[in-house]
């Protein structure tokens, strides 16, 4: 580790992260409870306005409640209302191209076979996504006096990964001409929360390679990790809501989905505030040691 | 020593990023192969004496009088494949009746071309075409289509690909291989 950084415990950042999963499982809920007691009739403009409402709602969430929380030492909003847009439009502009048009993934994914999946979700989807949220940091804010702990590169690549998310609702409520309220607010979450997952771990061996001295291999590791989550959860999702289509012999259940990316979720966040408070104390202890 | 580690520093960062584009570049190589080999993937389907090679992921449909079966792409339900066993008689004469069969059913049908050929060792008949498909009104899309004519003992074996006119093209190659391998108990073609 250089000894001119030592890292610091940012625990706002995490409650955050906590709090917001919380608040998207009750946005989920209301839509659902709204959609089932008032059964509201859109016209077709209408059901696709209020589709993109609800696209936009868990990033508007997520980034107000990091605003609120992030006292100790808060980021430049700027930055990562920046971060937030620039993960949109790599999206729009490369990510949603290269996955949907030049590997049209979408026409052959869901019907190979599990060790297809896995693989192409891993070095196709996975790779393609968090190589560009990787980017957006690296390429920004990375280099920047702004990013001076490690837990800025979670918060940084989080935007970026909402950002994506984010246009990749959008996409998916404009090509569907709107969606039911509850089922697309379900999928709209799980979009959106399992890329804040993903892109937290992006965040974090970028964090530590800006503060440590890491071998090379590092970040390369790092984008494996991420992409092979990415893989694996997208897979267990179409799974466990197919699986729950045939135990029920009605219409698939999105409710696994969403219960999968809160796990996913928690698990990352818990994951990486533990190797973060990890590596403080290790920090603390060696300069403990050196005084 | 404090530039010298900069320095250092610097240079294994730029290594790093060298790796991670590398690694990305390579992925997308592999993902190319992946794609290649998901789409290329067959299961075996028989029915009514009829065997074939079907890709994976799409549907069957077993169908009645002279339809044996469709397979259809569930991603993309344009893109089909049909066999048919017509009953036997003269190639020319079969072919004709059943282009003018098929203008009934679809109003828009034409044929484009019609050639005889040799496929795998075996003369028949190939029909290119194309109609409208009108069933979403307000989206109408033009289908492309050709047909192969075998003779198979005393039958007529059509072996046909119909498929969006944009994706046609994309999925001939596809075609040929299931085209290939399709069988008649006791025959092939």
């Amino acid at each position: 580790m250089t000894n001119s950084h030592v890292p610091r415990e940012r625990g706002s950042v995490w409650q955050a992260d906590v709090a917001s999963i919380i608040i998207l499982v009750v946005f989920v809920v209301l839509v659902y409870a709204i959609e089932q007691f008032m059964q509201p009739d859109f016209t077709s403009t209408g059901l696709l306005i209020t589709g993109i409402i609800l696209a936009i709602i868990p990033a508007i969430i997520w980034l107000a409640f990091f605003y609120r929380r992030d006292r100790l030492e808060p980021e430049p909003k700027h930055m990562v209302f920046r971060l937030f847009l620039l993960g949109g439009l790599l999206a729009a502009a490369i990510g949603v191209p290269l996955v949907d048009n030049v590997f049209d993934v979408p026409s052959w994914l869901g019907s190979s076979s599990l060790v297809t999946q896995i693989l192409a979700g891993w070095l196709i989807v996975g790779c393609i996504q968090e190589t560009l949220i990787y980017s957006a940091v690296r390429f920004t804010v990375y280099d920047t006096a702004e990013f001076d702990e490690e837990t800025d590169g979670v918060v940084y690549a989080t935007a970026a990964g909402i950002g994506y998310a984010t246009v990749l609702n959008i996409l998916f409520v404009v090509n569907s001409g709107g969606v039911a309220l509850g089922n697309g607010a379900i999928r709209i979450v799980i979009t959106t929360i399992a890329h804040a997952a993903f892109a937290g771990v992006i965040g974090y061996f970028l964090g530590r390679q800006k503060f440590e001295e890491r071998p090379a291999w590092w970040m390369p590791a790092g984008l494996l990790v991420a992409s092979l989550i990415n893989s694996v959860f997208f897979y267990l999702r179409g799974t466990l809501s197919s699986g729950s289509m045939s135990a029920s012999g009605g219409a698939s259940n999105p409710w696994f989905g969403l219960i999968l990316a809160v796990i996913l979720t928690g698990a990352v966040t818990y994951a990486l505030s533990t190797a973060i408070h990890n590596n403080v104390v290790e920090a603390q202890q060696e300069q403990g040691g050196s005084a | 020593m404090s530039s010298a580690i900069l320095t250092q520093k610097d240079r294994q960062e730029r290594l790093s990023v060298l790796l991670v584009l590398g690694m990305a570049a390579l992925s997308l190589i592999l993902g190319t192969f992946i794609r290649s080999s998901a789409q290329n993937q067959t299961r075996p389907f028989t029915t009514s004496g009829v065997s074939a090679e079907i890709p994976t992921g799409w549907l069957t449909q077993d169908g009645t009088a002279d339809l044996i079966f469709v397979a259809r792409n569930s991603q993309s339900l344009d893109q089909l494949y049909r066999v048919n066993l017509l009953d036997g008689g003269d190639l020319d004469t079969i072919v004709n009746r059943h282009g003018i069969y098929r203008q009934i059913i679809e109003e828009s049908y034409r044929t484009v071309e019609q050639t005889p050929i040799i496929a795998s060792g075996r003369e028949g008949i190939k029909v290119t075409y194309a109609f409208i498909d009108d069933e979403d009104e307000s989206m109408p899309t033009v289908i492309e289509g050709v047909a192969y004519y075998f003779p198979e003992g005393d039958q007529i074996l059509v072996i046909s690909y119909e498929a969006d006119v944009a994706e046609f093209e994309e999925g001939f190659e596809n075609f040929q291989a299931f085209r290939s391998s399709v069988t008649v108990d006791g025959g092939g073609s």
